[in-house]
């Protein structure tokens, strides 16, 4: 149960990072992009340092682009065999597993 | 009504900011953008961008009554939309520090709720490396609208001139049909990558550097599929533009249908060096050959195949918008990780339309099932048949 009671948090928390306004959006974008919801970290929004509030003011002026190929590709894990079947020249039946999990 | 007015602060996500407005015609305020608050700022950098700017004169002239107006110093703007208008023989000068994709992608989900369906003739960058390029607008934006929105004949980009950064001179003109609505969508079924297809471009550069760049892709492409075939068009004299370069997009499409883009080209877009400078841009490594840009895209594509969903990472944000401006009932999709543009849409969405995604992660494959109840946008001016 507790895996299960860890999965709903995590629901929750990828639902708040996004939708909770109050927040900084700096760091809400951040933390959704790791899907790692770390809740934790919203305490030290508490306090502020010089370079945070900077790289807040970034953000919200953050470049407005359509491609990520860097961010993208630095996530590759071009070695990763669950990869190879994602083709038609991989598993079917893994890919088949892939695709009616919800 | 005042109450209705929506405001933000800052530039972030400027685009689908004045786009929302303009489909639920709630006025938008925008302040704050670029302020001179930060330390390191120049006093050039303040306010609105000229690819800003422009991309606001094209939302005026496809519109009918649009009011927009900019504070003194650039940095606060109020924009009340009007009636989205459209029409033929349109041309618009895109500012050349920013790529035609731009403005291509809003104009996109602006056309289908027009009164007319719109012809438009954009002339500037074509490719670059932060925004979608013509070709994979072309191989994937236009299908999977066609295929997944139901979004019926008369779409079309066609490419008639490329410009490459910084001096541009490409042309390409959109095509665009009008829709009464948007489809309800359960689109989860990623599918298995069957094919890769691609098409490299050189402009007043030797055309081997093309398959120098096909070479480099299929090193990395064919140890995963080996039915990749990539195209090279060369271009000399006056439709290839002003500037030298050289780019690579490919597009992979899997077995139900689903169609993943990636590309790059050799050289960046000034708004792109001076605002985001801590990414890596083509042209930052000063020696940056074909063979590297072939990898790169490669990889990207890959990677894009990896992260999973019915769509890229470049098209989530887009199909976002599509999705809650569709019919009031539950449609549901399949992304791959969210990128920090389309969580900033999602916001973006609930604060015009009200619409809050269910966004739930799958964490096995990583990937995110965000489902919704559309608003039921209705174009007016398209009879039902």
């Amino acid at each position: 149960w507790k895996e299960m009671m860890h999965g709903r948090t995590r629901e929750k928390t990828l639902m708040e990072i996004i939708y909770d306004e109050t927040e900084g959006t700096t760091r809400a974008a951040n933390a959704g992009d790791d899907d790692s919801g770390s809740d934790s970290d919203s305490d030290s929004d508490l306090f502020k340092s010089r370079d945070e509030s900077d790289s807040k003011v970034d953000a919200l002026d953050s470049f407005d682009r359509t491609k990520f190929l860097p961010e993208v590709r630095s996530s590759l894990d071009i070695d990763d065999p669950s990869l190879r079947n994602r083709f038609v020249t991989g598993d079917w039946d893994a890919a088949k597993a892939r695709g009616e999990a919800k | 009504m005042p109450s209705d007015v929506v405001r933000f602060t800052g530039a972030k996500d400027f685009r689908a900011r004045v786009l929302c407005s303009v489909l639920s015609g709630k006025p938008l305020v925008i302040r704050d953008v670029r302020s001179a608050s930060r330390p390191d700022a120049a006093a050039a950098s303040v306010g609105l961008r000229d690819y800003e700017i422009s991309f606001l004169r094209l939302v005026d002239k496809l519109t009918n009554g649009t009011k927009i107006v900019i504070g003194e110093d650039g940095t606060s703007l109020r924009f009340e939309p009007g009636v989205v208008r459209g029409g033929r023989r349109l041309t618009h000068e895109c500012a050349a520090s920013r790529g035609v994709g731009y403005y291509v992608e809003p104009t996109l989900a602006l056309g289908l709720f027009a009164k007319k369906p719109i012809e438009l003739t954009l002339t500037g960058v074509t490719n670059d490396d932060a925004d979608v390029s013509v070709d994979v607008f072309r191989t994937v934006t236009l299908p999977m609208l066609k295929k997944h929105f139901g979004v019926e004949d008369g779409l079309g980009l066609e490419v008639t001139r490329r410009g490459c950064p910084p001096g541009g001179g490409g042309s390409v003109t959109l095509t665009l049909p009008i829709v009464k609505t948007l489809p309800t969508l359960d689109w989860c079924d990623e599918g298995l990558v069957k094919r890769v297809r691609g098409v490299t471009f050189t402009c007043k550069v030797s055309p081997q550097n093309g398959n120098r760049m096909v070479d480099a892709a299929r090193g990395v492409l064919n140890k995963f599929i080996p039915d990749v075939y990539i195209f090279t068009d060369h271009h000399v004299g006056p439709e290839a533009g002003k500037s030298p370069g050289y780019g690579l997009s490919l597009v992979a499409e899997t077995t139900t249908g689903c169609v993943l883009g990636a590309d790059g080209a050799s050289t960046a877009c000034s708004s792109a060096k001076d605002e985001a400078s801590g990414v890596d841009w083509s042209d930052d490594a000063e020696a940056r050959v074909p063979e590297d840009i072939g990898r790169r895209v490669a990889e990207a594509l890959v990677a894009e195949i990896q992260r999973g969903g019915v769509v890229d990472s470049t098209h989530q944000s887009l199909a976002l918008i599509l999705l809650a401006c569709g019919p009031e009932q539950v449609s549901r999709v399949r992304l791959g990780q969210l990128t920090p543009r389309a969580i900033d849409t999602l916001r973006v969405i609930k604060s015009f339309f009200g619409v809050v995604f269910h966004v739930q992660p799958e964490i096995e494959s990583g990937t995110v099932f965000c489902s919704c109840v559309g608003v039921g946008l209705k174009n007016v001016a398209k009879r039902s048949t």
